[in-house]
């Protein structure tokens, strides 16, 4: 299967459904056998398609149609099968349309949908209705009576925490706006319906607060999704793909995250929130540096603690990608710089080392992150062994052995650890990426090296876009008043209370978030 | 914009692997020079370069008394020529910015240092802020060849000593190049000597590392004079750079010694000319607590303490007054910048009479005053190993 998600530029796939199965195209029939006939014809080889004719009262049958693990069953039965059973009305032989509605009086389910045409019919069994076809009608019913297995609701493992709420989103789009909702107890809050993707037909809803909203995100990300060609939408990321601005930058410019009392903080400040069915990852637009390097934690505990770990967090990513790099050119070029005793016991342990230090550390992050994706993909009780080979044998074998000397397992370690302390996962591939030309830069240049790949990656930070809001803002370009929150968590704090939504909704309510931060 | 940029960064690359532009060195290629020595010999080549280099290995060893550091010797016309023989003899590259401290032989210092400090200063490799020693009655390779007990880098240890008599660290050569390029200050250097076999060892003994004072050079950086100790410590003290100290005070009839550790250290020059010569009227100040009383006085009693103060303050003003009334005589070397205090006091007249300076330092009236403040008498008024009737109420 090589059409994993093709790229609109690079042209249309190959599949097109109607070409395949004409059928779908066609207008539902009024007789039942007509209908079930072609239905099967449509879901040949689809074991899992259910077809229950009903003949009460010896009238003209009913059939229901159905994708088993799909609909709910239970409620199936009491809400569609019991009633049509048990209905002891005769049919008297009137107008379609009377027939319809009878039926439809007799189903027992809020959603209820009419179906003229097999493929608007199919694509809703497939989306976890149950069809009630009559006969002598050219309109099918539609019960939307989804009850497919989800996951229960668990900690957002990606992005735990220790105070503040812990649910995290599911698989399961409702349950994950549900989450949404029940924080955001406004019609303000907007779902938007979007599918996508010609075979997997994945639901996808974009959401924002209205009047925070800022409208020209909303606008473009709207415009960038509807012109989305795909096949399949497995994950949130083949949307990011798609609608990200710069797709060869180190830096992720959607956000990601699985946690809703995120995304509600998101969407208060004026962003705006995209969720994909079985995704539970949503993507937040537009994303910041800044962003990226916020915890939820820090609004959850008192700014007092909160304010000096994000301190650290911006310290720690600056060690994450520097400190090996300036380890190698301090001691390879500049080691007048370093204190004498320091550097006398660097040239200790040094001193058995074979290879070039650049080699050493090197291969010393690259065998860190080895580690680190072995212990992503193995099984929860294989862990512990790699990280006893790991540690052990890697860090203390390779160093006895003099194979490497300890400075430099102890600032990849260092780095390594530096790195860990980026709130968001995906963020912090980034910087780890970024390491590596840092550390070439930096065994060729010295500290030169270092000043010259800082520079690099700062034009890059400073030209990047995302959905039209500079990444480093509100830093560069600055905007004063709203920066502080990149330094104090409590500043947002102040500027929510700040920030009044209308209370009852109305076209004119839009404030552009620039008009909207600056009052403070 | 993909292509151009792909095809940048390969030429980076390119540029960077061909040109050969690569300026590292390895840790382990280097001999990492902690200290070095300068010497004079009558024949020539003269000037002989001794540097102790620091093996790593020994560094990580436990005892600081192994075998850490290796002293190489080479003889040249000039410093660098000698350097360069040395990295002949080295399988490393020499590597100097880490050399902390200097030593010049007694004889180098005699013979007079003009010739040998441009390389101190102009290569860039160098670090200025080091420290510098004369070696009383030795060579500087004697000091390099020692071994220091509880240094791993043993040339530094004459510097941390010196430390903990009071002086700030790492500044010696650079006020050195400043008072020689002066107009009228005299050059200075802190003296050591190799002491013979202070160094106990279990059954054997070594000889050991002693500071012993202060160096006074002439104007052409020739080795005049040495001062003692304690001489040193009141020339800092006169020049307000004393940190800390620890002064063992005579008393008067001789009742006895009492130690005081001093801190607080201030002084005030005030200069007065309104005769032929011009009167320096020193004012030195500090507070110190008692930290040894031998003596039966009992320092409850307020009025022994304030005579102890007295008495202390006198001691210490006669002893700076001799110590510049010996360099005012026997050196004519005004290393107090007591030329500064004058062109500061009389800025219109120091131009006709610096010409003169030596001469009018050497004739110049100086008095000391010396005020100290017993703060504290340690942690006990009476030496509790007394009875009371032994104590002294009344003093002298």
């Amino acid at each position: 299967m090589k059409h994993h998600r093709p790229h609109p530029a690079r042209g249309q796939s190959q599949f097109d459904e109607q070409a395949l199965i004409p059928q779908l195209a066609m207008p539902l029939s009024d007789t039942v056998q007509q209908n079930e006939s072609n239905l099967r014809g449509i879901l040949s080889g689809a074991s899992d398609a259910v077809f229950r004719t009903i003949r009460a009262n010896g009238s003209h049958p009913l059939l229901v149609v159905y994708v088993d693990g799909l609909v709910d069953s239970k409620q199936l039965e009491e809400a569609v099968l019991q009633p049509c059973l048990q209905d002891e009305t005769p049919r008297t032989p009137g107008t379609a349309e009377n027939a319809l509605d009878h039926v439809a009086g007799l189903i027992a389910v809020g959603d209820i949908k009419r179906a003229k045409t097999f493929g608007h019919l199919v694509h809703a069994l497939l989306n976890g209705s149950a069809a009630v076809i009559v006969h002598g009608c050219s309109e099918a019913l539609l019960a939307n009576l989804p009850g497919w297995e989800t996951r229960a609701i668990e900690e957002a493992s990606s992005e735990s925490g220790i105070r503040g709420p812990r649910e995290g989103f599911t698989e399961s789009l409702r349950t994950n706006t549900s989450m949404i909702r029940r924080r955001l107890r406004t019609p303000l809050l907007k779902m938007e319906l979007v599918t996508l993707g010609r075979i997997s037909r994945t639901n996808i809803v974009i959401t924002y607060v209205d009047g925070v909203v800022d409208r020209t995100v909303l606008q473009e990300a709207k415009r960038r999704i509807s012109a989305m060609q795909v096949d399949m939408v497995l994950d949130s990321h083949y949307v990011e793909d798609f609608i990200e601005d710069v797709s060869w930058s180190p830096f992720p410019q959607v956000l990601n995250t699985e946690r809703p009392d995120v995304v509600a903080a998101s969407l208060f400040e004026g962003k705006v929130g995209i969720l994909v069915d079985g995704s539970p990852h949503t993507l937040i637009v537009p994303m910041t540096l800044w962003s990226g390097l916020q915890s939820s934690e820090d609004y959850y505990e008192r700014s007092v603690f909160s304010s000096p770990i994000r301190w650290l967090r911006y310290f720690l990513l600056f060690v994450a990608v520097t400190i090996t790099p300036t380890y190698i050119a301090l001691t390879t070029f500049h080691p007048e710089m370093l204190p004498t005793n320091l550097l006398l016991n660097f040239a200790a342990a040094r001193e058995p080392s074979p290879v070039p230090t650049a080699i050493e550390a090197l291969v010393m992050d690259l065998l860190f992150e080895g580690l680190r994706e072995a212990g992503v993909r193995l099984p929860r009780n294989v862990g512990p062994a790699v990280s006893i080979v790991g540690g052990l044998v890697l860090g203390q074998a390779a160093v006895d052995a003099g194979i490497v000397s300890a400075p430099v397992v102890i600032v990849v370690a260092a780095s390594g650890v530096a790195s860990f302390t980026i709130p968001r996962y995906s963020f912090s591939f980034s910087f780890r990426l970024l390491r590596f030309p840092v550390l070439l830069l930096a065994s060729v240049l010295g500290l030169y090296g270092i000043t010259v790949s800082f520079l690099a990656i700062l034009i890059h930070q400073v030209n990047l876009e995302s959905f039209g809001v500079p990444y480093m803002s509100p830093v560069a370009p600055w905007s004063p008043g709203r920066w502080r929150d990149v330094i104090l968590p409590s500043a947002r704090r102040s500027s929510m209370v700040d920030t009044a939504i209308p209370d009852v909704p109305s076209g004119s309510t839009a404030v552009h978030p620039n008009e909207r931060g600056d009052h403070e | 914009m993909m292509k151009r940029s792909g095809g940048l960064i390969l030429a980076i690359a390119a540029g960077l692997c061909l040109s050969g532009c690569w300026d590292q060195t390895e840790l382990n290629d280097r001999a990492i020079v902690v200290g070095s020595g300068l010497d004079w010999r009558d024949r020539a080549p003269s000037i002989i370069v001794t540097e102790q280099i620091v093996l790593p290995q020994g560094v990580s060893a436990k005892s600081a008394l192994s075998q850490n550091s290796i002293a190489v010797s080479a003889s040249g016309t000039g410093v660098l020529n000698a350097m360069n023989k040395i990295q002949s003899y080295l399988s490393r590259k020499n590597f100097i910015s880490h050399r902390r401290v200097f030593f010049v032989g007694e004889a180098m210092a005699k013979h007079g240092l003009l010739n040998v400090l441009d390389e101190m200063t102009r290569n860039p490799d160098v670090r200025l802020r080091s420290d510098a020693f004369v070696v009383r009655d030795a060579t500087a390779q004697d000091v390099l060849r020692l071994r220091s007990p509880l240094e791993k880098i043993p040339s530094l240890g004459a510097v941390r000593s010196r430390h903990l008599l009071g002086a700030a660290t790492g500044t010696s050569f650079l006020d050195f190049l400043i008072a020689a390029a002066d107009e009228t200050d005299f050059a200075t250097l802190p003296v050591v000597r190799v002491r013979q076999e202070g160094l106990i060892l279990g059954q054997r003994e070594e000889d050991i590392l002693q500071f012993i004072g202060r160096a006074v050079f002439s104007k052409d950086l020739r080795l005049i004079d040495y001062l003692t100790v304690n001489e040193a410590t009141y020339r800092l003290w006169v020049l307000g750079v004393l940190k800390s100290t620890t002064l063992t005070v005579p008393l008067p009839r001789n009742s006895g010694e009492m130690a005081v550790d001093v801190r607080r250290f201030r002084s005030k020059v005030m200069v007065n000319w309104t005769t032929g010569i011009p009167n320096f009227d020193i004012r030195l100040m500090a507070a110190g607590s008692v930290i040894e009383n031998p003596t039966t006085l009992d320092l409850k009693k307020q009025t022994i303490v304030k005579k102890v103060e007295q008495a202390m303050g006198a001691t210490i003003a006669r002893r700076t007054w001799k110590m510049i009334h010996k360099v005012q005589t026997r050196d004519h070397a005004d290393i107090f910048q007591f030329g500064h205090d004058v062109l500061r006091r009389y800025p219109g007249r120091w131009n006709t009479v610096k010409k003169d300076w030596p001469a009018i330092f050497s004739a110049a009236n100086v008095t000391v005053h010396c005020d100290i403040a017993l703060l504290t008498t340690g942690v006990t008024g009476r030496s509790p190993h007394l009875n009371p009737q032994q104590f002294d109420q009344s003093g002298w």
